[in-house]
């Protein structure tokens, strides 16, 4: 989760959803196992003490999916994807 | 490849509920307009509160209501390509007789990427680095980052801000990410700290009419979180040398050297509801000549704080937290000291404690407001720190009360 460039050396670009957002807590906690305090403990260190650069937040899953979409070398998480066309996908389901 | 990289940097394939991660392939020849603003991160904080103090000169030497809690700051973050970054936040402060009032430069520095792999990272950083070796160290300056207004004042002591917050030199980070222990972070600086006239005076006294400079400061630290576990533990040391040089025309003073050595454990707990925190330290503060030409002393101060939050729904968080700590573990009630100085520092400037109750509401994401109340014993932790001032710091008791409105993008 601390990686910050791809294997071939190119940056990675993360974008989230607000904190309170409930995809996010879901996202958060079924997906990284953490809570979403702990994570914004993280990035606002990250952010407010120089050392690195946090995730970008983002208002809704749309923008979520036009940041993603327009930026190369990113990554963020939808719930439902209607145009998988102009993306490369990772369905994850158990 | 970008599959195998994604599920190993972000999913753990135990849920129920279905998620879609989106990605797009890197490619070197897309010009993108969004991706040359997203090289340049702009953020910021303003807070401002009241503080009420009663019984010490903790912010004001009038005990009056205070307006003087103000914390800004700005930052920037700019990517000059994929492993270079450069960096810098500018703040200003106003805690009273905390700290000096003014704008500073927060941390300016350069940041490499030297190695980065799923389970390695390796950073260095040039120039003006923030202390990260603490519990709260690089966050003791963002209000909505730390856990209270006021920290614990014998790890996070206002006096020491200046010096402590950061250094200007090189530092290294190293993390690493392990399947079966968990994950590492190795941090070592190695700096110094400009120290001001006024910085001199809230240090030393204001009768200390010359130099004082840092010679040296170097820190270590270690975090270990196990995997999948709430728990995080670390150990920190800093080693620091200053030298004292008397002014020649008029001086109560003499030329001087103090070092001070300081090692932390500490322990952090994240549950969805609880949190526990908590630092144990030792102190060893050997000053050599400054009161007279052949001072010698190095007393062992110790001291710890534990803390609990617990979040009460999304918006409320409650606070508790207790710390002890003394200047002296041969003379923990401060009488000796007393005994030696004819009176001159009473027993109560030996130790500190504090016993703080507070609470947090969240409006929004970015707009929090922060109420606290502390119970404090003893003058130990109050400024000057070498030549303390008993006429106004009387009190055994004493106690203080804090609101804080903050705001950050």
């Amino acid at each position: 989760m601390r990686q910050t460039l791809w294997a071939d050396g190119h940056r990675i670009t993360v974008f989230v959803l607000p904190r309170q957002h409930a995809l996010h807590l879901r996202f958060t906690k079924e997906r990284l196992q953490m809570f979403p305090y702990q994570l914004e403990r993280i990035w606002h260190k990250l952010t407010y003490s120089g050392l690195g650069v946090a995730p970008i937040t983002v208002n809704t899953p749309k923008e979520l999916m036009d940041a993603v979409r327009s930026t190369p070398g990113s990554i963020g998480y939808v719930e439902t994807l209607k145009d998988e066309e102009s993306n490369n996908v990772l369905r994850i389901k158990s | 490849m970008f599959l195998e990289l994604k599920v190993k940097a972000m999913s753990v394939l135990m849920n129920k509920l279905f998620f879609t991660l989106v990605f797009v392939a890197l490619s070197l020849l897309t010009i993108n307009v969004k991706a040359a603003e997203q090289d340049l991160q702009v953020h910021g904080f303003i807070a401002q509160g009241i503080i009420d103090v009663n019984g010490s000169d903790f912010v004001n030497d009038d005990g009056d209501l205070s307006s003087k809690l103000t914390e800004i700051g700005l930052n920037g973050s700019y990517q000059i390509n994929d492993n270079l970054r450069l960096a810098g936040q500018v703040v200003y402060l106003n805690g009273g007789n905390r700290y000096e009032e003014g704008i500073r430069v927060d941390y300016a520095l350069l940041d490499w990427s030297v190695y980065d792999s799923s389970s390695w990272q390796t950073n260095l950083y040039f120039g003006r680095f923030k202390n990260n070796h603490w519990l709260y160290s690089s966050s003791r300056d963002i209000p909505f980052a730390r856990p209270s207004i006021i920290l614990p004042q014998s790890v996070y002591y206002d006096g020491f801000r200046d010096i402590a917050v950061g250094a200007d030199g090189v530092a290294i980070k190293i993390s690493h990410n392990n399947d079966d222990f968990g994950d590492f972070d190795f941090n070592l600086s190695y700096g110094t700290s400009p120290v001001s006239d006024k910085q001199a005076e809230i240090l030393l006294s204001e009768f200390a009419l010359g130099k004082a400079k840092q010679d040296s400061d170097m820190q270590v630290s270690l975090y270990w979180q196990p995997l999948f576990s709430p728990w995080r533990f670390g150990v920190s040391y800093l080693d620091s040398d200053f030298s004292y040089q008397a002014n020649e025309n008029s001086d109560l003073f003499f030329d001087g050297n103090f070092s001070f050595q300081f090692s932390t454990i500490n322990a952090l707990y994240e549950g969805e509801k609880w949190e526990f925190s908590g630092e144990i330290y030792q102190t060893v503060f050997t000053t050599e000549d400054f009161y007279s030409p052949t001072f010698d002393e190095d007393p062992v101060g110790q001291g710890m704080y534990v803390q609990s939050r617990y979040k009460l729904s999304d918006e409320l968080t409650l606070l508790a937290r207790y710390e002890s700590f003394y200047n002296d573990k041969n003379d923990k009630n401060g009488k000796i000291r007393e005994e030696q100085t004819g009176g001159l520092i009473p027993a109560h400037f030996g130790y500190h404690r504090d016993a703080t109750l507070g609470l947090s509401y969240d409006f929004s994401n970015n707009l929090r407001l922060r109420f606290e109340y502390h119970w404090i014993q003893g003058a130990g932790r109050l400024t000057p720190v070498v030549l303390p001032n008993p006429q106004i710091n009387d009190q055994l008791n004493w106690q203080l009360w804090a609101m804080q409105l903050m705001y950050w993008f």
